[in-house]
């Protein structure tokens, strides 16, 4: 094998493979990236952990087609240290590889191709088009509310259903659950999907590269996402989603109606004073007025007071403010509702209609208080 | 200058069992299941003789002295003696750490007026534990916490050893590594490559070597070799992990058998910690195949809990990971244990869960787990250990087994530290 190409071009690809390559496996070659130079002037750049398998094509000149993989990170580390201009690689026996730059001469140990697993094929399936932008706006409203929880492996994924008008994504992680829905003409799934948290942000990560649309497919066991020159696949969570709809609660007794950016600030000034482990703060609502209260032995207290729009009997509830802090993240409008029922029932975090009385988005945040 | 006692019972349980039985004075005796898979919990001076000690399978103490008399431990007396100890112990300074059941840190600086000279207030301390419990103890006394430790041992049965201010380093000097806190077997490998055998070693090898080799470590070895250990005699008992296990008579050979177990010991992990009002965040799997090799493995929980059935989760959560493993391949388990550590006292504001942790579909929105774990473990206090408990798991009937007999408990061990 030999070749040569472009350092920009090829360093990207391997800072992306690195995201995927697994170095702790029990499996050494995982950690490495598979490099195929083709016939057709092209690097194929392979990584996988066995659950993610990242495919990037490069274009190089290939003046002899061949395969190897190599040590993602060293790779990547040598190549980063190389004068941008094009560079040359080239196969030495006993799957060595020397890597040519304009001074100097790198020989980097690396592994046969036979060692590499096998990827999962895509080819025999059926791509649907959707803009690439809507995918990545699914995943980052409820990336943050996955568990990461290694008990509760029905909670590490996202649930995506998607009936060909409407896809929705919901996470939770036993204390909070999100819920995004958007418009998504022509993919239907024939069902839902539990996507793990590791692969919604590998999809993010390739997705954030890609402008316009990009291919999605799903099989028995995977998710293929295909745009331009990548082919990400993603092993699905074959596990059974929670009930989410039941524990969403139907309606609410008490709404208050607050501007979302002042919430966020007084949540972070009481959340420097909360206890750092239960980051816990007391709500409490009063006709037109919203009092944040975090108590500390350690450290001391914090009490402070924003304007809201509420005329309910009064309410006192105790919160991670961590939590309300990432639900209000994931949203977007300037104004937010709070829906309550009792101190110990869930509060439902919404998006208010703007000032044109437009209807926003299709969000929901379910956060359970703490016992204070 | 500080002066600290390390006051240590002399063969503790052992001790007891003698002074119980005046059969048993005077003749090796050695505390602990007889059974084949037993471990000794102590052995008395006379049976010591013998190369008997604690934590030896009770098999090895019976093969060096046969004529050793064997007594099952008492548990809630040797607690009852402990509680006694203390409570002398404390009336000699309000600051005493507890160590274990059977021996303690006290700091003594600024008793001399009361209690006069270190050498004068040990003998009291001494003579009051054998007039008030019948026992003797030993009685180690320095500057430094790890160096009295150290002291207690050097006199035992019955003595006192007193490390003179300014003799710290010319006690420590001859001493061979192992007697420092922190020395084990990895240590004292790496030392052994230097010819380091003895405490004196350490210290002229010098800080850089120690630091490179063993990092943060060998930094706060030299520091104890040349005698510095400005720890604090932190009184109470801090108590750092409640854990339960047990060693069996045959192996357990299948995943039900090992999960009923595990659900045991998470209930009795639980009655502790709602004694003790302690909530945990980490809980430990502990399992010893016939091998002998030890898996131990640990998880974090979000909230800390005294819950058996959330502890349980957890073990069995841990199970899955070391089945993951292959870790059980061979399947023949000869001890289990669950522990929960890392101690908030009464959490004072809990999380609620959206979800039940078994993933079920109704909203718990309130205190039932904890509510019915307080009143299991009020009940099993009342009327004993097997009144009522979970239901078992992998279709086990606990009764179907007792009945039969075919997995006796050969040894428990319960820590409280």
């Amino acid at each position: 094998m030999e070749f040569e190409i472009d350092q920009a071009r090829f360093l990207s690809a391997l800072t992306l493979a690195s995201t995927v390559a697994d170095r702790r496996s029990t499996m050494p070659v995982l950690a490495n990236v598979l490099l195929r130079a083709t016939t057709d002037d092209e690097l194929v750049c392979c990584a996988t952990d066995m659950m993610i398998a990242l495919t990037e094509k490069v274009p190089c000149k290939v003046s002899n087609p061949g395969s190897l993989t190599l040590g993602v990170r060293h790779l990547q580390s040598v190549v980063r240290t190389l004068p941008s201009g094009a560079l040359r690689i080239k196969s030495l026996d006993n799957s060595w590889a020397q890597i040519l730059a304009k001074r100097s001469e790198f020989k980097l140990m690396g592994m046969p191709e036979g060692d590499f697993p096998e990827l999962p094929d895509a080819s025999g399936e059926s791509f649907t088009t959707v803009p690439a932008h809507k995918l990545v706006n699914l995943i980052e409203k409820t990336l943050f509310s996955v568990s990461t929880d290694e008990a509760r492996i029905n909670l590490n994924g996202a649930m995506l259903e998607s009936d060909g008008q409407t896809a929705t994504m919901v996470s939770t992680d036993g204390h909070r659950l999100t819920k995004f829905s958007l418009e998504l003409e022509g993919l239907a799934l024939p069902r839902e999907i539990i996507v793990p948290r590791k692969g919604m942000d590998e999809i993010r990560k390739v997705l954030n590269r890609v402008e316009g649309e990009v291919g999605i497919a799903v099989s028995d066991q995977y998710l293929f996402v295909e745009a331009e020159k990548l082919t990400l696949s993603v092993k699905l969570n074959n596990v059974t989603f929670p009930p989410w709809k039941q524990v969403v609660p139907k309606d609410f007794q008490r709404r208050a109606g607050v501007e979302r950016t002042e919430l966020i600030g007084a949540l972070r000034q009481a959340a420097v004073i909360a206890p750092e482990k239960t980051a816990t703060v007391k709500v409490q609502l009063d006709k037109g007025s919203l009092r944040l209260n975090a108590d500390n032995p350690e450290l001391g207290a914090i009490n402070l007071e924003l304007p809201v729009d509420y005329d309910g009997s009064p309410l006192t509830a105790g919160f991670n403010a961590n939590y309300l802090i990432e639900a209000l993240g994931a949203l977007s409008a300037d104004r937010i509702y709070l829906d309550f029922q009792g101190e110990l029932d869930p509060c439902v975090l919404r998006p208010a209609p703007d000032d044109e009385g437009n209807d926003p988005v299709d969000f929901l945040a379910v956060v359970m208080p703490m016992r204070i | 200058m500080r002066v600290i006692f390390h006051v240590d019972m002399d063969a503790f349980f052992a001790s007891i069992e003698q002074r119980d039985d005046p059969r048993l004075r005077g003749k090796p005796v050695l505390v602990g299941h007889a059974g084949k898979r037993g471990v000794v919990a102590a052995a008395s001076y006379e049976a010591r003789r013998f190369g008997c000690h604690s934590a030896q399978p009770m098999a090895v103490a019976r093969r060096r002295c046969p004529q050793a008399v064997i007594v099952p431990g008492r548990h809630e007396v040797y607690l009852g003696v402990s509680a006694e100890l203390f409570e002398i112990l404390e009336g000699f300074t309000p600051v005493v750490e507890g160590l274990s059941i059977d021996e303690a840190f006290l700091d003594m600086s600024g008793t001399q007026r009361l209690h006069g000279p270190p050498r004068v207030a040990a003998e009291r301390i001494r003579q009051t534990v054998a007039e008030r419990l019948r026992l003797t103890c030993s009685v180690g006394i320095a500057s430094a916490k790890f160096i009295a430790k150290i002291a207690s041992d050097q006199d035992k049965p019955d003595g006192l050893t007193v490390v003179e201010p300014g003799r710290e380093r010319a006690f420590l000097h001859r001493l061979p590594v192992r007697e420092l806190w922190g020395v084990g077997p990895r240590t004292q490998e790496v030392l052994e490559r230097y010819g380091v055998r003895t405490i004196g070693d350490i210290a002229e090898l010098g800080l850089e070597t120690l630091e490179r080799d063993l990092g943060e470590h060998g930094r706060h070895l030299h520091q104890l070799s040349v005698g510095v250990d400005p720890r604090p005699v932190s009184p109470g008992r801090e108590r750092k992990q409640v854990s339960h296990e047990n060693t069996f008579g045959e192996d357990l050979r299948s995943r039900p058998e090992i999960e009923d177990w595990l659900l045991r010991q998470s209930t009795r992990v639980a009655d502790r910690l709602v004694a003790k009002g302690l909530h945990g965040r980490k809980v430990h799997l502990k399992l010893r195949d016939a091998s002998f090799t030890t898996w131990t493995r640990q998880c974090s929980l979000d909230e800390p809990t005294q819950e058996a059935r959330v502890i349980f989760a957890r073990a069995r959560a841990l199970l899955d990971r070391l089945e993951a493993e292959g870790k059980l391949r061979a399947l023949r388990i000869r001890l289990t244990g669950v522990g929960v550590s890392d101690f908030r006292r009464d959490a004072p504001a809990r999380q609620l869960e959206l979800l039940p942790v078994e993933g079920a579909a109704e909203p718990a929105t309130d205190d039932r787990g904890e509510a019915v774990q307080d009143v299991l473990s009020e009940v099993r206090r009342r009327f004993g250990g097997k009144a009522l408990g979970l239901a078992g798991v992998g279709g086990i009937r606990r009764e179907a087994r007792d009945d039969a007999g075919a997995v006796p408990d050969l040894s428990t061990r319960i820590d409280d530290d």
